[in-house]
């Protein structure tokens, strides 16, 4: 069966950061590119804590025990702050795909990112509020980082947020099913027969 | 629209200081019976074009905090109270003088706080117009419930409600005509109401009563919750579109997003009223902040920092200051008179306006009845996990209500409720779903040890997700507030916005009365879920919003209701009220002031549909008044033509 991706048009960090996510998040390719999100969330990680840490992560995410099933496995030595770094930055990936905005990382992971590639001194998150262009489209540098901060990808991206996707819920403000829709039995009980 | 440099100087037959509901009702009323009215807006009008609507609503989507006010654009200079993006739950914009913190928001815009509202309509129940006979500062409505009933039939029309007049005729709430239907169907009830109703129903086929503290026993029953949401049209209303595109419009088509935005704009706002003013009469200015009243008898041109009106002048027109850029704080002042001013700023603004401009003899020395009776709906929010998934996060934010706490014996001893089952899961107490996915992913599960933290992530997150959101329950219980002399709205020198204008300084404080009444819910809530067999999850620590307070050795928390009211309150008696019963001011004849400010109780309702219903009446008043305040001069019917007159064409045309 031939590729259904020429590999000229198949850039490799983007394949790296979608399998990351398909671990992260629990849905599988296919789902998280039809959110069209997949560029943006990885221009946005790689602008927040470089590429260099987003393409370790991708590498390396099995060896830090914090898998989709919680387990441990066997993993090339790593430091106690690169776990806590790489951790920090999966769960934010997690949360960016859920909920549509970067979560910022917590002050010992920013430490230990600021310790690996340097940049801003802010060590809390703060508020940043989307900026008035609709997608976040920087490019990717290794020398300096953005700030860290709250920071809303997008309003494309609270919309396609996993959190609405998982249980067969709508974006609020967004994607409506309908009047009347609200009546109706939810999908898992229609699905057994439930009166 | 223009902005106020326009109308400087200029005299109308009406002033409205206030786009919101009552201004924009007033205005369309005397407008359409040929009077020259001027609103005076001070906020921006962005929302009127669908452009400025649909750019609201994708800024909704991008902000962090999604809180009431999100979608509209901060303004400084004519500042709104907004939940503190800094410490959620907290709002600024007011000084908070306490005890308590007074976390009630409105929207200073054209369009008002309706453009942000949930769109609920219950009526005042006729109980709740006689409250002096509760004590505990109750107070009687100068007007008959009787006489409201024309009042409310034709608000549910402007406002375009959707109802079952048939279980609202059950209560009380509608009484003189049997004929009476709401110009729309009732928005259907969600799945999880019926959910509720078949449980509550089998409950009490059991024997199930609620005992409440008199000894009265009540038997809980959900009904449809009127609202001003478009739906199936009944007889021949005709329901609104959209505001700014020609032929458009939806019904709830279930966005739930009714707060702080409906993107389609089935949900009734004031741009719809707006839409149909008689563009010859009703001119809209917008970015115009009104500083005082102008009153006659003060010397021309003169200010003073704080103004002292005598009882008994009469109001003659507005200064303001208009502003281009909100950010800028530059503004120009002007003023503009007219026969009548109405202020239609909300509550508190009304109640800032009037100490501002030195009313009733600057309130009596600061002893007088403007800006006092602050009262709202403190709210408790109790939640919980139902066994089975009830399709939360679907459908308007509520689509039912139990109306059996609103009123009985138990008044005497403690506030009444209206609870409102919400079909938004835990949104409101915790902010979910948004820190359900933050908990597991950052807080995880604990390991054996109690230290280690994992997230929780992939399938395992989707899939606790995926379980919990559907189940999650919530149940909001309304509590009245009677008026309290000590809640109020004063101003001070030192509280200003960068305008220079004075912000609200609020005391506010929550009785033993209103406190015994959260106690009742609080058993009514656990006897509710009870019932459902659902878990209770209520957890006032956890919730980043909740206004936590002790009673009895009891944790409680209230939540705001914005429904901010009695700032200035209606009666017989000038001495310890500030209108009378058509909102006109007791002290300065021309000043009327409309909304909920006026209401001497408000029930356990939601107050607008009252403060709608107040608002024509008032219109309706202000019609035949003004009538008398311009006499119209009847040209004589010119003589029929005479051989004599026929070369006098200057006579002629002078005839």
């Amino acid at each position: 069966m031939p590729n259904s991706r020429p590999p000229s048009e198949a850039p490799q960090p983007l394949d790296g950061f979608i399998r990351l996510s398909v671990e992260l998040t629990g849905f599988n390719e296919f789902e998280l590119t039809a959110t069209g999100m997949v560029e943006a969330y990885y221009r946005t990680a790689v602008d927040r804590v470089s590429k260099q840490v987003v393409e370790d992560l991708c590498q390396r995410f099995h060896g830090l025990g914090i898998g989709s099933a919680g387990e441990a496995r066997s993993a090339p030595a790593t430091t106690d702050q690169e776990r806590l770094l790489l951790s920090g930055v999966a769960c934010a990936v997690a949360e960016m795909w859920y909920l549509g905005f970067w979560p910022g990382l917590s002050r010992d992971a920013y430490a230990a990112l600021l310790a690996r590639v340097g940049g801003p001194c802010d060590a809390e998150p703060s508020m940043q509020e989307m900026s008035s262009n609709a997608v976040c489209d920087v490019g990717p540098t290794d020398s300096v980082i953005a700030p860290n901060e709250v920071f809303a990808v997008s309003a494309e991206a609270y919309v396609q947020g996993l959190v609405w996707k998982c249980f067969d819920g709508h974006p609020m403000g967004a994607r409506p099913p309908g009047f009347g829709s609200w009546s109706l039995p939810p999908r898992d009980l229609v699905k057994q027969g439930a009166s | 629209m223009n902005r106020g440099d326009g109308v400087n100087g200029g005299h109308y037959d009406v002033i409205v200081v206030g786009g919101g509901v009552a201004g924009s009702l007033i205005a369309k009323e005397l407008g359409g019976a040929e009077k020259r009215v001027l609103i005076l807006e001070a906020g921006t009008g962005d929302l009127d074009t669908w452009q400025g609507h649909v750019a609201a609503v994708w800024r909704y989507y991008g902000t962090l905090n999604k809180h009431e006010n999100s979608p509209y654009p901060p303004n400084p200079a004519a500042p709104s109270p907004t939940e503190d993006l800094h410490a959620p739950g907290r709002v600024d914009y007011y000084e908070q003088r306490g005890p308590l913190f007074y976390a009630s928001t409105y929207l200073r815009a054209l369009g008002g706080s309706m453009l942000h509202w949930q769109g609920a309509t219950p009526r005042m129940l006729p109980d709740d117009f006689k409250t002096s006979r509760y004590g505990h500062g109750g107070r009687d409505w100068p007007i008959e419930y009787c006489e409201m009933e024309q009042w409310y039939q034709k608000a549910e029309h402007e406002l375009g409600v959707a109802g079952d007049a048939t279980s609202q005729r059950a209560q009380g709430a509608i009484r003189r005509d049997n004929t009476y239907v709401y110009p729309m169907d009732a928005i259907p009830l969600s799945y999880q109401d019926c959910l509720f109703d078949k449980a509550f129903q089998a409950a009490a086929k059991q024997g199930w009563k609620v005992q409440m503290a008199c000894g009265q026993e009540v038997v809980p029953k959900l009904i449809s919750v009127p609202q001003a949401r478009n739906s199936r049209p009944n007889r021949d209303y005709k329901p609104v579109g959209t505001v700014g595109v020609y032929d458009y419009g939806e019904r709830c088509n279930g966005n739930s997003n009714c707060v702080p935005i409906c993107p389609v704009q089935a949900k009734y706002t004031p741009l719809k009223t707006q839409q149909r003013f008689n563009r010859e009469t009703v001119t809209t200015v917008t970015r115009t902040v009104v500083t005082r009243v102008l009153f006659e008898g003060e010397a021309d041109g003169a200010y003073e920092p704080r103004p002292r009106v005598r009882r008994g002048a009469r109001a003659i027109g507005v200064e303001y200051q208009t502003y281009d850029d909100p950010r800028s704080m530059s503004a120009k002042p002007g003023r503009v008179y007219a026969d009548v001013v109405v202020l239609a700023a909300h509550a508190i603004e009304n109640a800032t306006l009037l100490l501002a401009s030195g009313a009733r003899d600057r309130n009596d020395g600061g002893e007088g009845p403007i800006g006092r009776h602050l009262m709202d709906h403190p709210v408790l929010v109790t939640w919980a996990l139902m066994k089975e998934s009830v399709g939360a996060y679907r459908g308007p934010m509520s689509t039912a209500t139990i109306d059996s706490f609103r009123t009985g014996e138990w008044r005497h001893s403690h506030s009444p409720f209206r609870i409102e089952p919400d079909n938004w899961g835990w949104s409101l107490p915790q902010k979910s779903p948004t820190t359900d996915v933050q908990n597991l992913i950052h807080c995880g599960d604990t390991v054996k040890d109690k230290f280690t933290r994992i997230p929780v992530l992939g399938r395992a997150l989707r899939e606790r997700l995926c379980d919990e959101l559907p189940r999650q329950i919530q149940l909001s219980f309304s509590m009245e507030q009677p008026a309290d002399w000590e809640n109020r709205v004063t101003i001070s020198e030192e509280c200003r916005d960068a305008l220079g204008n004075y912000r609200p300084v609020i005391h506010y404080n929550l009785s033993n009365y209103v406190k015994d009444g959260f106690a009742a819910a609080l058993r009514v809530s656990k006897d509710l879920y009870g019932v459902l067999e659902a878990e209770i999850r209520t957890d006032f620590s956890v919730s980043p919003n909740a206004i936590c307070f002790e009673h009895q050795g009891q944790k409680f928390a209230y939540w705001s209701g914005s429904h901010g009211g009695g700032t200035h309150i209606m009666g017989d008696d000038p001495e310890n009220s500030v209108v009378d019963e058509w909102q006109e001011s007791h002290d300065h004849p021309g000043l009327y002031v409309v909304g909920s400010g006026s209401m001497p109780s408000m029930g356990t309702s939601n107050p607008s549909l009252t403060l709608a219903a107040l608002a024509l009446r008032t219109a309706d008043h202000l019609r035949e008044k003004l009538m008398t305040y311009r006499r119209v001069t009847v040209s004589p019917t010119p003589a029929p033509c005479t051989p004599d007159a026929a070369g006098d064409s200057e006579g002629a045309a002078r005839r």
